[in-house]
């Protein structure tokens, strides 16, 4: 059977939903989703790939009706004979639930703060469909279905952890039974180990009910390992759509291999971490030629002439790339490359430069019932790093590990401990001179997590920067803003401009320029690619590399993503509800966790990343 | 919960005709206008008025609009277009004053309170509290009143009624720029706390000031009006829209403009000025939100 | 939780005792003697003034003044008008029922405008009703209780002379008749307001994650709009509740004036204009007092709402 013959069979009525041209437009005229197909059969799994932007999430939104104010949805969707794009709503309420079902992002935002658990899932029951009596019971199924204890029914969602609600919300979406669940990024919100067994949880459920899936993910690992078929958006359109097991060998657009590629590997290092140059365009601006024309290294006039469809290659695969039978052998080979290990670059013999011991830090709860808590965020740190070196610090939410960036700078104090950094103390910023204050912040310096808050949105890059090379003394010797600015790979015109007119990968970068206008001798990074897109994560970890090893200066990475660990630190400190369990060597501890701990952080990763079993 | 149902001809043609209301660039120019021919009164009053809002011709009184009296006569005889334009001064410029003074000193407290945090944030936040709970036009009343104080005195009061609301504004957008890492980031790069006063958090915060400058001149023009409106703190006999429409209300029968035209001149002028101190506010709120 | 509630009367407690301490130096502080009120045009004869100041007891250090005043406050003597002699307790007691009626009548028309008209208008935003109810409600915002009263009088009382401009009327439907405009003016501001942080609070809620989850899991519209928007929204609601019915409290003693009132707020402004400091006295503690009370029960009331209050600390 030919692939062509198979894709028919698939249109065919075995299909539970179809979406053909879907487009989507704000209310002045941008698109932001253009002519997306897709085709889902009873009991598939489908995963939606894309970095923000591509409208993945806008896609299954509008699926189920529910777009956001503003939004208008044109196009074909039926699912299981119903058209959702323009059914009314009262004809909407009806399937949704029962026939489709969404699970969002955030378990945070999900559930409603003033309603308990077991009301969550009594009010998602259809109607009528369970006896009176039988509540109490019907409760504890659904929620030992998705693996929560009954007397969670009597909390409130801020009583549960991040697991736990998604948990519950996954209960929620399957309380009507329906056919079609559509997760969109179920896990991005949650800590790594959460993360697996939520993904673990889907996969079960989903093969125990045998309902239809889609997972929407900006994570290829992740869609590989649940998923039956894939397909991935770029700008807005569909670039590439085929099975799973096919995807993983083999690409079909160079924009897969580029995401592939740009994903960090957790098994070793990678002496050139590979980058996708640019930044996604809007979908308006590309909506006569390939979307990803600019961003590719295999860009020709034809890409340029119109905006390509896509094509059936291979076994059930279509692409929308118009020059995959030319390029597919090189594309393949490019694959290939990821693979490439090396070791991390020798740092040479080095002083100690940084003395942390027995930090300790917790913060009050006062509750307006009941008396006032203290809750420890730090019990009793201790750990060294030698001039140059980076330093892994690697941790879940509430595990200690800002809290000990924020210390270092001064942000806040410990309640005893010391940090010694070279002749400085800084145990206690409060009891520092007004000159060793203004020394130890030129010595430590920042990158923050969210680049789009780390900069001043009234401000022009220039000013930000210009503003602290006053105070570093360097413009007296001639460093210019311009310098700053190609150091960290930006054309010097940006110093003119607001942050706001930068991707979230160049604010990161500005973001380091700035710390590094004072030649700090430590580098605190807190989660510096976490906020990014895997194309501009890749870029900023190879700036920082580089950086690095140009200043020979120490770096603290504070980071929640062992492979992005793997890629800058030499040593690695686990942390655990404010408490040291491992430390070594990166190798060692990736490779060999001793800490139970650690292990399951690892074994997490490998599930998450389909690289397990 | 937007239900889309299929909308009728008739209907979408009203909707249409709904959605053309402007609401942006003519009903700020509306605004400005107005509050530019009330300042303008402000500044001119005597000069501009048709007839001398002081001249008075007791044989006249009370009349209604006629006569080369376009809002017709008070009980002095009295021309009452000429009082209300008059009148625009003392309804203008102790509100300013009121204004400035709690954008000053609220404004500083706030953002100092929310700056440095500590004992100082605590005592201005007490501060805040226990102004808000105070019932402003009646300890306005009885302060004033029970002192025998004058118009300034009233300006006074009413500055130290309004902090609250000043401080509160400030001191919370203030904390929610103070949460953003930039500023963290400002700090550790070694700037003075003046520096990232001024140069980072100032200008973020700069709409926002404006528009509570705005709603507390509109707060301090009704209290004035209020008390005037009670014989507080402005002179008998001077011309003041709230003395007006007090005095006025005995002869609504004969000439309803004498406190009709004041009531509705305050009622325009402030909410002229809340629409333009609204817009200020959503735009602050959107530029938080494009972030 | 007797804790808690134990922890909050004393604290009460103690606020209205500094509060008294405030009321009390203010008002002894005011130029003018309660002695030369008295006398008024008089002659003031030596026995006259030495028998006035021993009632009064204007020559007792002013700490003694403060606890005369206090522990016959605490048996329910506020002391007597100076104007009329009366004791200030029944002077108050006999104008209170008045302002009372006054005030339910004006936020039972508040609750019933306000608070679905602003629901209504954030479900709908940008729709119709969102951008007239809205427009309405920057100018009924801007408009002074007194200014409105003037408005309704000169339109209802004069132009159409369907409803009598003053004087409280007589039997329940008489009180009710005459007291429609003076509620209604004291409401529009009040309703405005409540409009607007309905409104916000509406869309701030609609916009949440759990509503549109809610709605893909097929969540009625009515249990949308009681047990997501209403008990949601309610918690903002409910505070600046307080607030608002602070204002109004000044709103209401104008709106008196206006129509001519007996209530407790003409008394206010009468006693100010003639300096009848025990009264003033007497009004402002029940004033401190009423909104003592209002805050206690905002606090407790998002302590019923809200299950994040009871079990965990506000940040």
């Amino acid at each position: 059977m030919t692939g062509l013959q198979e894709r028919e069979d698939l249109t065919t009525a075995e299909n539970l939903l179809s979406v053909s041209g879907l487009t989507i437009r704000t209310g002045d005229g941008r698109t932001l989703v253009r002519e997306v197909s897709l085709e889902l059969r009873r009991g598939e799994t489908l995963g939606i790939v894309g970095e923000s932007g591509s409208g993945k999430s806008l896609t299954a939104r509008a699926i189920t009706g529910l777009l956001p104010r503003g939004l208008e949805a044109s196009g074909g969707a039926v699912l299981d004979s119903i058209s959702t794009l323009d059914a009314p709503e009262s004809r909407l309420r009806k399937i949704r639930g029962r026939k489709v079902a969404l699970l969002m992002q955030d378990p945070f935002t999900m559930l409603n703060p003033l309603q308990t658990a077991g009301t969550h899932i009594i009010e998602s029951l259809p109607k009528g469909a369970i006896k009176r009596g039988a509540v109490g019971a019907e409760i504890e199924r659904r929620l030992s279905e998705v693996g929560l204890a009954a007397d969670v029914a009597e909390r409130y969602p801020f009583q549960l952890s991040g697991g736990m609600r998604q948990r519950l919300a996954t209960a929620c979406a399957l309380a009507g039974d329906p056919e079609l669940l559509i997760a969109d990024e179920p896990t991005t919100a949650l800590d790594v180990t959460t993360q697996s067994e939520v993904l673990n949880l889907l996969r079960e459920i989903q093969a125990e009910r045998h309902m239809a899936l889609i997972l929407i993910t900006h994570d290829l690992g992740v869609a590989f390992s649940v998923c039956d078929r894939i397909q991935v958006m770029y700008a807005g359109s569909t670039v590439e759509e085929g099975p799973a097991q096919a995807l993983v060998k083999t690409a079909g657009h160079p924009y897969t291999v580029g995401l592939k590629r740009a994903e960090p590997p957790f098994r070793h290092y990678a002496p050139e971490l590979s980058t996708i140059p640019g930044r996604v365009p809007s979908a308006d601006s590309v909506w006569k030629q390939c979307a990803f024309a600019a961003r590719c290294s295999w860009v020709s006039d034809q890409c340029l002439e119109e905006r390509p469809s896509l094509q059936p290659v291979g076994d059930m695969r279509r692409t929308a790339c118009v020059r995959i039978d030319e390029i597919d052998e090189e594309l393949q080979a490019e694959m290939g490359i990821i693979a490439q290990e090396g070791k991390l670059p020798d740092i040479g013999a080095a002083q100690p430069l940084l003395e942390i011991s027995d930090l300790e830090k917790s913060y009050r709860v006062s509750p307006l019932l009941g008396r006032t808590r203290t809750v420890p965020a730090l019990k009793g740190v201790s750990f060294g790093l030698r001039t140059g070196e980076a330093l892994g610090l690697v941790g879940e939410t509430g595990s200690g590990k800002s809290t000990i960036a924020r210390l270092l700078l001064g942000l806040t104090s410990a309640e005893s401990g010391r940090i010694i950094l070279g002749d400085l103390d800084l145990s206690s910023y409060k009891s520092l001179s007004g000159r060793e204050r203004r020394e130890a912040r030129r010595r430590i310096q920042m990158v923050f997590q969210d680049p789009y808050s780390s900069l001043n949105p009234a401000r022009t890059i220039g000013g930000t920067l210009s503003e602290v090379l006053q105070i570093s003394g360097r413009r007296k010797i001639g460093t210019s803003v311009a310098d700053l600015l190609t150091q960290v790979g930006l054309p010097a015109d940006y110093a003119s401009r607001l942050p706001s007119g930068l991707s979230g990968g160049e604010r990161q970068r500005v973001a380091i320029a700035r710390a590094l206008t004072l030649e700090p001798d430590l580098l605190i990074c807190d989660e510096p690619v976490a906020a990014l897109d895997v194309s501009a994560q890749a870029q900023v970890l190879e700036l920082l590399r580089d950086l690095r090893a140009r200043h020979q200066m120490a770096m603290l990475f504070i980071t929640h993503d062992l492979a992005v660990v793997r890629q800058v630190a030499e040593r690695l400190i686990v942390l655990r509800h404010g408490e040291v369990v491992e430390s070594g060597s990166v190798e060692q501890v990736l490779e060999a966790p001793q800490h139970l701990y650690t292990k399951k952080l690892v074994q997490a990763v490998q599930q998450t990343r389909g690289e397990g079993d | 919960m937007t239900p889309e149902v299929p909308r009728s001809a008739i209907g979408r043609g009203f909707r249409r005709y709904i959605a053309k209301i402007p609401r942006g660039a003519l009903v700020n120019t509306l605004c400005i206008a107005v509050i530019g021919a009330v300042v303008i009164c402000a500044i001119l009053g005597e000069v501009i008025a048709p007839y001398d809002p002081r001249a008075q011709d007791p044989l006249r009184g009370v009349s209604p609009p006629g006569d080369g009296h376009l809002l017709g006569t008070d009980v002095l005889g009295r021309d009452v277009l000429s009082l209300l334009i008059a009148g625009a001064r003392s309804a203008v410029v102790g509100p300013v004053v009121v204004a400035l003074g709690c954008g000053l000193i609220g404004g500083l407290l706030g953002l100092l309170g929310a700056y440095y945090g500590g004992t100082l944030d605590a005592a201005v936040n007490r501060l805040a509290d226990l102004i808000y709970a105070l019932p402003s036009i009646i300890v306005a009343i009885v302060v004033v009143g029970v002192m025998d104080g004058g118009y300034w005195s009233v300006a006074a009061v009413l500055t130290f009624l309004s902090l609250a609301y000043q401080i509160r504004i400030i001191r919370s957008v203030t904390m929610a720029q103070m949460s953003l890492p930039y500023v963290e980031a400002a700090k550790t790069s070694g700037l003075s706390d003046t520096r990232t006063i001024l140069a980072h958090i100032l200008p973020n915060i700069v709409p926002t000031v404006l528009a509570t400058l705005l709603l507390d001149f509109v707060t301090a023009m009704i209290g004035y009006a209020a008390l005037a409106f009670l014989g507080i703190g402005i002179p008998p006999g001077a011309p003041n829209w709230g003395a007006m429409i007090a005095t006025g209300q005995t002869y609504i029968f004969i000439n309803p403009w004498l406190s009709v035209a004041p009531a509705i001149l305050l009622i325009l002028t402030a909410t002229c000025v809340t629409l333009l101190g609204d817009q200020l506010h959503e735009a602050a709120g959107r530029k938080a939100a494009i972030r | 939780m007797v804790v808690f509630l134990a922890k909050r009367l004393a604290s009460l407690i103690a606020v209205l005792f500094i509060v008294s301490i405030l009321i009390f130096s203010l008002l002894a502080l005011s130029p003018g003697s309660i002695v030369s009120t008295l006398i008024g045009t008089r002659p003031a004869t030596p026995e006259l003034i030495a028998a006035l100041e021993e009632r009064y007891r204007v020559n007792d250090p002013y700490p003694v003044q403060y606890w005369h005043w206090l522990t016959n406050a605490f048996q329910g003597d506020l002391g007597h008008s100076v104007r009329t002699g009366e004791p200030v307790v029944s002077v108050i007691a006999s104008r209170l029922p008045l302002t009372l009626q006054l005030g339910a009548y004006a936020l039972i028309l508040v609750v019933a405008v306000g608070i679905p008209l602003g629901m209504l208008a954030g479900m709908r935003r940008g729709r119709p009703v969102d951008r007239i109810t809205s427009t309405v409600a920057i100018v009924a915002m801007s408009a002074p209780a007194f200014a409105v009263a003037i408005l309704l009088i000169w339109v209802f009382g004069v132009w159409l002379e369907w409803l009598p401009v003053y004087g409280a009327g007589d039997g329940f439907f008489g009180r009710v008749y005459h007291l429609t405009l003076p509620a209604v003016s004291l409401a529009v501001a009040m309703a405005a307001v409540l409009h607007r942080q309905t409104r916000a609070a509406t869309m701030h809620v609609m916009d949440q994650d759990y509503v549109t989850f809610a709605r893909s899991r097929g969540v009625s519209r009515m249990r949308i709009l009681i047990r997501y928007a209403l008990r949601n929204t309610s918690l903002p609601i409910v505070t600046s509740a307080g607030v608002i019915l602070i204002v109004a409290l000044s709103g209401a003693v104008l709106v008196e004036r206006v129509f001519a009132l007996q209530g407790v707020g003409t008394l206010m402004i009468e006693s100010v204009d003639y300096n009848d400091l025990p009264v003033v006295q007497g009004l402002a503690m029940l004033l401190a007092l009423l909104i003592i009370i209002i805050n206690q029960l905002v606090d407790l009331l998002a302590l019923v709402i809200d299950p994040r209050t009871r079990m965990r600390g506000r940040s």
